[in-house]
């Protein structure tokens, strides 16, 4: 009975409901938005590298190795010899090891050295290894292998031949266009970095620098291969142990190394130290879109507490008609429940479509990728929470035309 | 691009000087299949209250003292019981206890050890690492640092932790003071 009267008293007043609904929707779709990607971004993180145990690189902060390693953000400040690598990759504990060597770009992509070990041990996400959607892993000094984005972006196929670039930016004048690649393979997608890079040998990138001068290369592609094609140095390196209880101390043996000064780090800590960091602002957003929360609340309250007066009428029509003073109580607490449960659900469906429409550009702008699943349980218990505070809400306004309904009895004095 | 720019370092060698301070320690704990790996560095003074090689009979006794429990890791670290674990290996270095020998020492660390010598330093840090043999791995839920209560002088440990679930790393204080595994 209360509830279809609620209704068809809601329905009356359908523009200034509309207009509340739509900012408790808002409000609600903002702070479920921002839990969201905020947990889908931080999974996405950790699912960059796995099954790794040490990164190693020059000494410079934890999350700078790991930021330009991993993440190719940034630059490193410096590079290790080849030699301490060596001499890393020979430690009796150590199974594997992936050299890396950044600094050069194909059309804004990153281009990264490295050797067969990175197609063989190389894993992502949850020990996912790399895999090909065509093709190779590349064998000779002028081949690459792309990441699914760079294909799919730039449209190259198997056979077709890119040139690399001097530096990272997105325009370069200084290119390497006498030696060009071949593309040999396309791997497949995996939602990190990986799709973003451009592979190809250490070696060739050592060739492409062979003779450069001033902006341009003296020696041609053949010649190049006649050099010495072992790099001298490398930016850092990924390296799986045989046994975990050995990683600490191979790091510490790497961070006292008595031949240049070394940085290993344990990738999970750095993300970790990392995370820490970006947490304050994680919080202040989640702690800002809490308070637009309770703006829409108080927007909601508003409303209700100023139509009470207009409504005098009609709460005495319903009194004419047998309707006790706590009916109108109900009444009007029912009428805010329903506002914010509606808000809730429509802020819902903003959050889905608006989620919709940007998945493909976050992904494509940023590599992250964001689910659309948002509905976990911290998220209901959140939703839960705004619900009950609606009702609780509308208990002022509630209580206060339920004073007036006994004052006013049946007599309304307009 | 940087590779060939950067002039290759020559292999000198240079002095580096590891960080200290004082009421901070830091942890190491890795698990791999039924072997637990714990490494404690710590500054001497957290342990022993000093960090100049002992000069009193006193001081000689409190240095006796903190070996003979670092070198009983089961008073410094609870396991829970059902993991039966057991200690396998251990080491302990510090210039401070070099009167005796323990574990293995290679050429290196005995170099690094001269070297403190010829500085003279007024800090001294203390490395103990122990390997555990658990019988039944999988009900090793946690490691508590009971350590904050043999050595009040400890304020926190940092701790790097690979266990089954990945790295992480997280601060231990004597108010929580367990480390979960599982």
């Amino acid at each position: 009975m209360i509830y279809g009267l609620t209704l068809k008293s809601l329905w009356n007043r359908k523009t200034t409901v509309l207009l509340t609904l739509m900012s408790i929707a808002l409000s609600v779709a903002l702070l479920l938005g921002v839990d969201h990607i905020r947990r889908e971004a931080k999974s996405s993180f950790t699912n960059t590298i796995s099954g790794t145990d040490l990164i190693v690189g020059a000494r410079s902060g934890s999350v700078q190795l790991l930021l330009y390693s991993v993440f190719r953000i940034g630059n490193a400040t410096n590079n290790i010899a080849w030699t301490s690598y060596q001499d890393i990759a020979k430690s009796p504990q150590v199974a594997w090891t992936i050299p890396i060597s950044l600094g050069d770009s194909h059309r804004g992509y990153r281009v990264m050295g490295t050797n067969q070990n990175y197609f063989q041990h190389f894993r992502y996400g949850k020990k996912q290894p790399l895999k090909l959607s065509t093709g190779v892993p590349f064998s000779d000094v002028y081949e690459a292998v792309l990441g699914s984005e760079v294909a799919a972006k730039l449209g190259y196929q198997l056979g077709e031949d890119i040139v690399i670039a001097h530096g990272g930016g997105q325009v370069s004048f200084a290119s390497h266009d006498d030696k060009p690649f071949k593309v040999v393979g396309i791997l497949e997608p995996t939602g990190t970095p990986v799709d973003r890079t451009v592979h190809v040998s250490l070696e060739g990138i050592e060739a492409i620098h062979i003779g450069w001068q001033a902006g341009r290369s003296t020696i041609s592609a053949e010649d190049a291969l006649g050099y010495d094609l072992q790099p001298e140095v490398i930016t850092a390196a990924f390296v799986g142990l045989k046994s975990k209880i050995g990683v600490f101390a191979l790091q510490r043996e790497v961070n006292q190394y008595r031949k240049e000064p070394m940085l290993a780090i344990l990738p999970g800590v750095a993300l970790q130290e990392l995370w820490a960091l970006l947490g304050v602002a994680e919080s202040a957003l989640l702690g800002i879109s809490a308070f637009v929360v309770v703006t829409g609340l108080l927007g909601m309250l508003t409303v209700i507490w100023a139509g009470l007066n207009e409504r005098r009428r009609e709460m005495a029509i319903l009194r004419s008609v047998g309707a006790r003073p706590r009916h109108i109580l109900m009444l009007l607490m029912t009428e805010a429940g329903l506002m914010v449960f509606f808000g809730a659900g429509l802020g819902l469906l903003l959050l889905l479509s608006l989620l919709l429409l940007a998945q493909p550009l976050i992904l494509s702008m940023t590599g992250v990728q964001i689910g659309i699943n948002f509905l976990n349980h911290e998220n209901l218990y959140i939703l839960g929470a705004v619900i009950a505070t609606g009702f609780t809400v509308g208990l002022v306004p509630a209580l206060k035309a339920y004073r007036m309904s006994v004052a006013d009895g049946m007599t309304v004095r307009i | 691009m940087a590779v060939l720019m950067a002039t290759v370092v020559q292999a000198e060698e240079f002095e580096q000087h590891g960080a200290h301070e004082h009421g901070a320690a830091k942890l190491n704990l890795a698990v791999d299949g039924n072997a637990l790996y714990l490494e404690l560095d710590s500054p001497a003074v957290n342990l022993l209250g000093f960090e100049h090689m002992p000069a009193s009979e006193e001081e000689e006794s409190r240095v006796h003292q903190v070996e003979e429990l670092l070198e009983s890791p089961l008073k410094l670290f609870s396991l829970p019981a059902g993991a039966g674990c057991g200690l396998q290996e251990q080491s302990l270095e510090s210039r401070l206890f070099e009167h005796e020998t323990h574990g293995e020492h290679d050429k290196q660390d005995d170099e690094e050890h001269a070297d403190h010598h010829d500085h003279e330093e007024s800090h001294a840090d203390i490395h103990a690492s122990y390997v555990f043999e658990c019988k039944s791995a999988q009900n090793l839920r946690y490691v508590e640092l009971s350590l904050f209560d043999v050595f009040p002088l400890t304020e926190e440990i940092s701790a790097q932790v690979i266990s089954s679930t990945g790295q992480f790393n997280l601060e231990l204080t004597p108010e929580s003071k367990r480390i979960k595994l599982q």
